[in-house]
């Protein structure tokens, strides 16, 4: 590798290898993915500490959230990562309508879960606001944090969607989707962690 | 015509800023926005230096008027704000944005364009913070801002408090992009050969300060912003008479709080372990021990945040733990020290002014070092909290530990930043004045402590025994100002004096040496390549100016980008050729959108909101536009 060459010296140049290894976007957004997470589990310290403090929890009159609509729209949520590996899956092997398709299916899932905490934020303040306690503080800024880190997804799915009707994405040059799809990974899984700690937790500790 | 001349002919033309104004906003190079990380954190060096002589001149006597109770309030606070936030993180940060790269052998950062962003929005973020000073309204609760006092807005009415939350979240999002910037650059774009294990070790410790920025800073954007939705919407998160708890603010804040020590101490040692081999002229002894040990304290780091809360009432158990661990983290610091002493013994030591301020070091963080252990230990510490020993203790583990490191680095690497030597003469007097000054104004401040004086009075009573000790203080703080201002001379001198550095004017063996002082704007003509900790001191090494099979490629005919090369995380066989983004406006104008958004928050202001966010998105589509076009990315 450190002989001098010159520009004649072609059976060289060609050992220069091209395109090996994870790109340096890729590497950056699970970097930065990292951080995301740390904040998300300071967020769930925060909530879990508040409970700790609380004679109940709920505390007061507030009953522990409500499972069914809650419980559909996570499932939901959860298949929109489903579909979206179908889709990349389908460009890998070239089908550009078949990731057209996954993209689509996977930005209806999440409206679907978007419009239900929509519902959400709309019914819950006749009960309690965020200024109510601490319990109330803490709800609404976790399950908002979480929202607005998917509606940036389904900004970046949309921009995905475009992109791959202008036919940007090929079989062998698939990054930014790649990308796009780390994240949303991401703050589906995040909801995995975030569901059962907010929704599932207060129904074991309800006197 | 040769290659070398060919290959250099073609990268001045490619690589090459545009001149003037254009130039100023839209470059993406890390040597001139490393330079501007130096520059402005040194100016808010001085202005926080002057706002801690105000201080010291309010408390050389007893009973002094020099300065209201709310004045001196506003000055401790923004002093400390400035010191830690806008001074210590982005001087470090602007040291390793010029010299990682070099220290690398490679052409630019992994991602130029957000390096330029961190910088905008780290000067962006000062102008906010000091906005404060305009509207008269300075945030008054110290550097830490505790609950409740600063979260009830009962207690902190006006725009103070939310100066500083908001200032705090906006200069995170510099810090974060930064760290990730450098660790993406440090796995991905080493010089072929540049194994893990011969990397410099100021880059190992640049590598683990991103690293506890990524796992630590979420606290202090977290607590800050949890503690504006308490003011701005009434939340309860540390309201107690609502379910909150004060304390869990302290958790917040200090779970970033004690890694930042660290965030801080680790580069550092990373510049002294550069500085100490050069003047030893001998590799640094125990390398492995020495990366291991930063690795070390950057895992520690992280289980000693409640020794600042000892005082607190927190459960024996945990004060107990919390206090071990706090003991633990000096073996790896004190493996620091003694691998430097064992360098230094065993080398033929030059004497120049980074190796005295790097001695400076050494005294000065053994002592702080010592103090640091008796506050970790819980029946001393409830002593000692809230009293000036405390005040003592920290600044000598950040003046030490950072500010003498710094003004070593300044002499060390300045040669190569401006192509001129330093005055040595006067960079030595200035080292002694520092040093005694420094001691003048610290040294007692343990000693009144343990008399009893609180910290942050601002003013106190005759024939408490403290008057004598003050005025020794304020004088030492003088002497310490004089000091900095004759480094500061030292530097204006060297400007008009024009002494030539050289390439390598300290006869070093890292990379950074290799190339010309000032560095060309693409840094190398050919890419190094190494086979040794220090390549400039193998004797067998490749002749670093001769071009290699690469070169060629980087400037085959085609299409002319900015272009490096990527190699792999570990073993650092080469991999990729990186196409660099050029210069661009975009970076500029997405800081000034999320500054807007900043306002807009601090004013609670809709329509400067709207504005904000849709400044910002537009920019965000600005910069992604090539891709969605199909251009090259």
């Amino acid at each position: 590798m450190s002989v001098p060459v010159t520009t004649e010296d072609v059976s060289r140049l060609l050992q220069v290898p091209r395109g090996r290894g994870r790109p340096k976007g890729w590497w950056g957004i699970v970097i930065l993915l990292m951080n995301e997470a740390v904040l998300f589990s300071l967020l769930l310290f925060v909530y879990f500490y508040l409970s700790t403090q609380a004679p109940s929890w709920p505390p007061g009159e507030i009953e522990p959230p409500e499972l069914v609509v809650s419980g559909i729209r996570s499932v939901l949520l959860w298949l929109s990562s489903a579909t979206l590996i179908w889709g990349e899956r389908g460009i890998r092997k070239g089908k550009q309508g078949r990731l057209q398709l996954g993209l689509l299916a996977t930005i209806v899932l999440s409206g679907l879960f978007l419009a239900g905490h929509v519902e959400e934020m709309i019914r819950l303040p006749e009960e309690f606001i965020w200024a109510t306690n601490a319990y109330g503080s803490a709800f609404y800024t976790i399950t908002n944090f979480h929202a607005a880190h998917l509606t940036v997804g389904v900004a970046l799915l949309l921009f995905a969607l475009l992109a791959a009707r202008r036919g940007r994405y090929t079989r062998e040059n698939h990054l930014g989707l790649a990308t796009i799809g780390i994240y949303w990974h991401f703050v589906d899984f995040v909801w995995a962690v975030v569901f059962p700690s907010l929704y599932l937790y207060p129904h074991l500790t309800a006197p | 015509m040769t290659t070398t001349a060919r290959i250099t002919e073609r990268l001045e033309r490619v690589w090459a800023d545009a001149p003037g104004v254009p130039g100023f906003f839209n470059t993406v190079d890390h040597k001139r926005i490393g330079v501007r990380y130096l520059v402005t954190g040194f100016a808010f060096f001085l202005i926080a230096g002057v706002q801690a002589l105000l201080i010291r001149t309010q408390l050389a006597v007893p009973e002094n008027d020099f300065l209201s109770a709310e004045a001196f309030n506003r000055l401790f606070t923004m002093h400390g704000t400035t010191m830690i936030f806008l001074f210590n993180t982005p001087i470090l940060s602007g040291f390793g944005n010029y010299f990682v790269p070099l220290m690398l052998g490679t052409r630019d950062m992994a991602f130029p364009k957000l390096n330029a962003v961190s910088y905008w929005i780290y000067l962006l973020s000062g102008f906010f913070l000091y906005g404060s000073f305009l509207v008269g309204e300075v945030p008054n609760t110290g550097w830490f801002a505790y609950a409740p006092l600063s979260s009830e807005e009962i207690f902190t009415p006006g725009l103070g408090l939310d100066f500083w939350t908001l200032g705090v979240i906006f200069l995170g999002l510099s810090t974060t992009v930064g760290g990730i910037n450098f660790i993406v650059t440090i796995f991905k774009m080493r010089a072929p050969g540049m194994t893990l294990s011969r990397m410099p070790l100021f880059v190992w410790a640049i590598l683990v300060m991103s690293f506890l920025i990524l796992f630590s800073l979420p606290a202090v954007t977290l607590g800050p912003l949890l503690m504006e939705f308490d003011r701005a919407f009434g939340m309860a998160f540390f309201d107690a008479a609502r379910g909150g708890d004060p304390i869990l603010y302290q958790h917040l804040f200090w779970f970033w709080g004690h890694p930042e020590v660290y965030i801080l101490f680790v580069p550092a040692i990373g510049m002294l372990a550069m500085i100490i081999p050069t003047f030893a002229r001998r590799p640094q002894a125990g390398y492995t021990w020495v990366v291991a040990s930063l690795v070390a304290i950057g895992f520690i780091s992280f289980g000693v945040w409640v020794h600042h809360m000892f005082a607190t009432g927190v459960p024996f158990l945990a004060a107990s733990f919390f206090s071990a661990a706090g003991l633990v983290i000096t073996i790896p610091s004190a493996i620091e020290i003694f691998a430097w002493l064992a360098t230094l013994w065993t080398g033929r030591i030059r004497w120049g002014t980074p190796l005295l301020f790097a001695l400076g070091f050494l005294s000065i963080f053994v002592l702080g070092g010592i103090t640091g252990v008796m506050v970790s230990m819980v029946p001393f510490d409830l002593q000692a909290t809230d009293s000036y020993f405390v005040v003592a203790h920290l600044h000598y583990v950040l003046v030490g530990g950072v500010v003498f490191p710094v003004f070593g680095a300044f002499y060390y690497w300045l040669p190569k930043i401006t192509g001129y030597l330093m005055d040595e003469r006067l960079g030595g007097t200035s080292f002694w004045i520092m040093l005694i000054g420094f001691h003048l104004t610290f040294f007692p401040m343990h000693i009144v402590g343990l008399l009893g004086m609180p910290r942050r009075v601002y003013t106190f009573q005759e024939g408490l025994g403290w008057d004598g000790y003050n005025m020794v203080q304020s004088i030492g703080g003088y002497m310490f100002a004089l000091g900095v201002l004759v480094s500061v001379a030292a530097f204006v001198l060297s400007l008009i004096k024009k002494t030539p550095a050289g390439n390598n004017p300290w006869n070093a063996g890292t990379l950074e040496w290799a190339t010309t002082s000032p560095p060309a704007e693409y840094n190398f003509a050919a890419m190094p390549a190494v086979t040794s900790r220090y390549p400039l001191w193998s004797p067998d090494a490749p002749d670093p100016t001769e071009p290699r099979a690469y070169d060629v490629v980087l400037a085959a005919p085609g299409e002319e980008k900015h272009e490096t090369l990527g190699t792999a995380g570990l073993d650092a066989e080469v991999e990729d050729i990186l196409v660099m983004p050029h210069p661009s406006y975009w970076p500029f104008l997405l800081a000034v959108g999320l500054f807007i958004g900043f306002v807009a928050m601090l004013l609670r202001s809709a329509p400067i909101g709207v504005v904000g966010l849709v400044w910002t998105v537009t920019s965000m589509i600005g910069w992604h536009w090539g891709e969605l076009k199909g251009g090259d990315h």
